[in-house]
């Protein structure tokens, strides 16, 4: 979820991979060849993550906000979260809402984060997985 | 002489040479090539001491030659030359890799065997003659090294890889177990030719260090093949852990304990992730043309639960 590079960076990069393939001169070698294979399986996964990344992340936001519910110096992060527009805002405020937790030894709100984080990070593998590697079982 | 790309490599170009010789015959070299904006910035004329400083020593690496250490090379950078050993790399991420490599587990174990001696071998070498050569690091140094490589990049943060960072630092080992460190030691960097391990490549994070971090860094799911699902139970894609580490054990004298284990795959993890968002940070900045450098953004998913996973959450 919160992977660098956006995903417009990411189209941009494949298309890049594209034109550069069109405009050689050379047949294709393996390196090359490894360049388009990439940009094809990028463009795989970036697919799932516009498609079906919106809806676990939304999840994952409401399990940390019950998470801190009682943590009265959780407001100020709760309010970041739910104004946060993508993944990687998301993941900024976890992070200075996980070293707030720390620094005053919230362990009970500390281990409920961190299985949300779990939970999130399992889905997204989920996810991934069944578009790229196919169902379990198939 | 003939000389061709080969695919993979994210600090390195490999190329392979084919020279006539006057006999008729023909003889293979490889030649390993500095990339300008790498995915590590380590020296290529360290990597080139290192295999020179392990000739002779009871470790399975090509002898090199011809280094040549200035930018106005034919391939543009610097590069070296070595013999081209026989065998090769298995792909990890292809799931019908992993058909051999049970079938060798199941069977003679050659490759299993192979990977657990050459592992205690190079663990138990003599770091004196190699302390000019490679550096020296710390666990302290490690955790920061990959730490200041990561910030580096300059991304948004992410809270899994951040409380990882404050797990190490809550779990550094009690005492170091010091040796030559391999520093990126996986099957994706051994040569196999006929159910045995025909060479031992890629040294360029090779330090002087806690030699458990070998160990981790082959523990990790990652390592053995997981992209998305695991593709394997086996370690390193070879050997039940449990076999592995009794083996291991029994070849260097020193018990593994697996709590430590779980540390330096912590680490091992946060050292990939490190490198993968350098290579992105090359491409969002126009250094590189390089679409693997887009792509490791993906291998993050897999690396970041396993984080999870190692980390008991």
């Amino acid at each position: 979820m919160f992977n660098p590079l956006s995903p417009s960076e990411v189209v941009a990069a494949v298309g890049a991979a594209a034109r550069d393939a069109a405009r050689a001169e050379d047949p294709a070698g393996e390196f090359a060849r490894g360049q388009l294979l990439s940009a094809a399986s990028a463009s795989r996964h970036l697919a799932v993550e516009l498609a079906q990344y919106a809806a676990p992340l939304r999840a994952f936001v409401e399990e940390v906000v019950q998470a801190v519910a009682d943590e009265p110096s959780a407001a100020a992060s709760v309010a970041r979260l739910r104004a946060a527009a993508d993944p990687r805002a998301v993941g900024e405020v976890v992070c200075d809402l996980l070293d707030a937790l720390r620094s005053e030894d919230r362990t009970a709100a500390l281990v409920q984060v961190h299985a949300a984080l779990r939970r999130l990070s399992d889905r997204e593998v989920a996810l991934l997985a069944d578009a790229i590697e196919g169902p379990v079982g198939a | 002489m003939a000389v061709r790309q080969l695919a993979g490599g994210y600090s390195r170009h490999t190329h392979l040479a084919t020279a006539a010789l006057a006999d008729g015959s023909e003889r293979a070299y490889v030649v390993r090539v500095k990339v300008p904006h790498g995915l590590f910035d380590t020296d290529l004329d360290a990597e080139f001491d290192i295999f020179r400083a392990l000739e002779g020593h009871d470790v399975r690496t090509p002898r090199v030659f011809g280094l040549h250490g200035e930018e106005a090379t034919p391939f543009g950078c610097p590069f070296f030359a070595m013999d081209h050993l026989p065998g090769e790399a298995p792909n990890l991420w292809r799931a019908p890799e992993h058909a051999a490599l049970a079938q060798d587990w199941a069977g003679p174990r050659g490759i299993a065997q192979d990977v657990v001696t050459d592992l205690a071998r190079i663990h138990l070498l003599d770091p004196a003659p190699l302390r000019d050569v490679v550096p020296r690091l710390t666990f302290a140094d490690q955790v920061a090294r990959w730490r200041a490589v990561h910030e580096r990049a300059g991304f948004p943060r992410d809270p899994v890889v951040r409380a990882a960072y404050a797990w190490l630092a809550a779990h550094e080992p009690p005492q170091e177990r010091l040796g030559l460190v391999h520093g990126d030691f996986r099957l994706g960097n051994l040569l196999l030719r006929d159910g045995r391990v025909s060479g031992i490549l890629d040294w360029e994070l090779a330090h002087h260090g806690d030699v458990r971090f070998d160990l981790g860094y082959l523990a990790l799911a990652y390592t053995a093949g997981k992209h998305l699902r695991p593709k394997t139970e086996l370690l390193g894609a070879v050997a039940e852990p449990d076999w592995f580490f009794d083996r291991y054990e029994e070849l260097t004298g020193a018990p593994v304990d697996r709590a430590v284990v779980r540390t330096f795959s912590v680490l091992g993890a946060l050292a990939l992730i490190a490198l993968g968002h350098t290579g992105m940070r090359r491409y969002a900045d126009g250094e590189t043309r390089d679409m693997r450098r887009v792509w490791i953004r993906f291998t993050l998913p897999g690396l970041r639960q396993e984080l999870t996973a190692l980390m008991g959450w």
